[in-house]
């Protein structure tokens, strides 16, 4: 398992039977290494937490301005750090996905264990 | 009845994936279905149809009696059709949920273009003579022994959008190579609709989907450059992809190849009359037959925004009907046009 922060506007995911709604900028998911990889691959605006780190968003700039109705008022010195982590994102996302293999691969469906995915609970009831 | 379970609608879950391997196989590995990249699409209730073209062929022979002996199987392929939101992904550039789809539509990828009106936009624009099959799925969640289906060696012909609705979505339809429920599959003998699989798909265990559904109204169009502004109210897109199945060879029941027809995107635009100035040119322009440029740039937020063009539209005269406190002025079915060994007369942007 491991921590991914979403910089999208909003996701929805089904893991294994879990839900997990991405409604805020810089959510934090707990995710296997597959889910994570099924995830990137359907375009969910998931960066791992090393790489969400290098842009220097703080937790306190989050617990204000992470909504996009807070976005509204937040300063132009942290809509700049969302521009860039959105832009990398992005950027991840312009490279063409390898086809997918017709034979022979091992990862039909992954079935991890339950309960595999945890909402960070800061923003919980957002 | 006891020990029957009516099923309902609204336990489905759609999935699109793009066959890689060829309009006959599907990605799968050692004959399970290999589920990596296809995506969850959000379909909308009663516009879900893949229909099995099967028909049983008459003998027509003479036996003493004019009632009809048994039949016997014809050719065989299949169709679909769905309705579907387009939904951006909500980041600015990035493909959305019904990527597998639109892929099929233009017959390749999307594309990064950067430096546009609007900023990074992902965009597909046709690409000419290439196809892109598709592998159509729709599960009835935690149902795995009834009501699940799929669509194998899927090509769309035709995609309409309709703007200026509450919500900005698709209808697409087509044409396959075979459609297969999970309750024949084991009875299918035949190599073609199995596409190498060797037992009916798994629902997959997650997915997830991107972005918010939106309004297909509050945009701005633009009709050679020059924008309409409170006088539009009908705005609509159909596109012939003009592709289809090749089929009655002579080795298979089933189509092998996809062929490519002429194709063309129709528009449909509806305006309450007026002494504009700019109205007035678009009925000179239909007269004199000049192709111009249409575009529809529908939001303002990065990340939920979606731009169409159609290229070169020959506006067909216009009607004029009375409506109830207005005149409605209304270019039907004027279909779009290229510069010779060109392919851009339609793209969907997303921005």
């Amino acid at each position: 398992m491991a921590t991914f922060r979403f910089v999208g506007s909003t996701a929805h995911l089904h893991v294994q039977g879990n839900i997990v709604d991405l409604t805020y900028f810089g959510q934090k998911v707990e995710l296997s290494e597959d889910d994570y990889a099924l995830f990137f691959a359907n375009r969910v605006a998931l960066l791992p937490q090393s790489e969400f780190a290098a842009f220097g968003i703080t937790e306190s700039e989050l617990d204000q301005f992470a909504t996009a109705a807070e976005m509204a008022s937040a300063p132009a010195s942290f809509l700049k750090k969302v521009d860039a982590a959105r832009a990398k994102f992005s950027a991840l996302m312009s490279v063409p996905a390898a086809p997918a293999p017709t034979e022979p691969v091992s990862n039909d469906v992954v079935m991890p264990e339950q309960n595999t995915t945890e909402v960070a609970p800061e923003h919980a009831g957002n | 009845m006891p020990g029957i379970n009516i099923q309902s609608p609204y336990a489905r879950r759609v999935y699109a994936q793009i066959q890689s391997g060829g309009l006959l196989s599907v990605p799968n590995s050692s004959g399970s279905w290999n589920s990596s990249g296809a995506n969850y699409i959000r379909v909308t209730e009663d516009s879900f149809r893949f229909t099995p073209n099967e028909p049983k062929v008459a003998t027509n022979i003479l036996h003493g009696s004019a009632s009809s002996l048994a039949r016997i199987s014809g050719r065989k392929s299949g169709s679909w059709e769905m309705n579907c939101p387009i939904v951006p992904n909500g980041t600015q550039a990035v493909a959305p949920d019904i990527d597998p789809i639109l892929q099929s539509v233009f017959g390749g990828p999307g594309a990064l273009a950067t430096g546009t009106a609007f900023g990074n936009a992902w965009q597909y624009t046709i690409s000419n003579l290439t196809s892109v099959p598709l592998f159509l799925a729709g599960f009835l969640h935690a149902t795995a022994a009834t009501g699940n289906i799929y669509s194998i060696g899927s090509i769309p012909q035709s995609l309409s959008i309709d703007f200026n609705g509450n919500i900005l979505g698709m209808s697409v339809r087509g044409v396959s190579v075979s459609v297969v429920p999970n309750e024949a599959f084991a009875a299918i003998a035949d190599v073609e609709p199995k596409g190498g699989l060797t037992s009916f798909p798994s629902e997959p265990g997650s997915f997830s989907t991107n972005g918010a559904v939106m309004n297909a109204f509050r945009g701005t169009l633009k009709i050679n450059n020059v924008v309409f502004a409170g006088q539009c109210d009908m705005f609509s897109v159909e596109f012939q992809t003009g592709q289809s199945l090749k089929d009655n060879y002579v080795d298979s029941a089933y189509p092998m190849a996809v062929i490519y027809g002429a194709r063309s995107a129709v528009v449909n635009i509806g305006f309450v009359n007026n002494d504009s100035a700019a109205l007035a040119q678009l009925k000179q322009y239909a007269r004199l037959s000049t192709p111009i440029p249409i575009e529809f740039d529908l939001g303002t937020v990065a990340g939920q925004r979606v731009i169409v063009n159609v290229n070169g539209v020959q506006l067909v005269p216009e009607t004029l009907t009375e409506q109830n406190g207005y005149i409605a002025c209304q270019f039907s079915n004027s279909a779009s046009s290229v510069t010779p060994g060109l392919s851009n007369d339609f793209s969907i942007a997303f921005a």
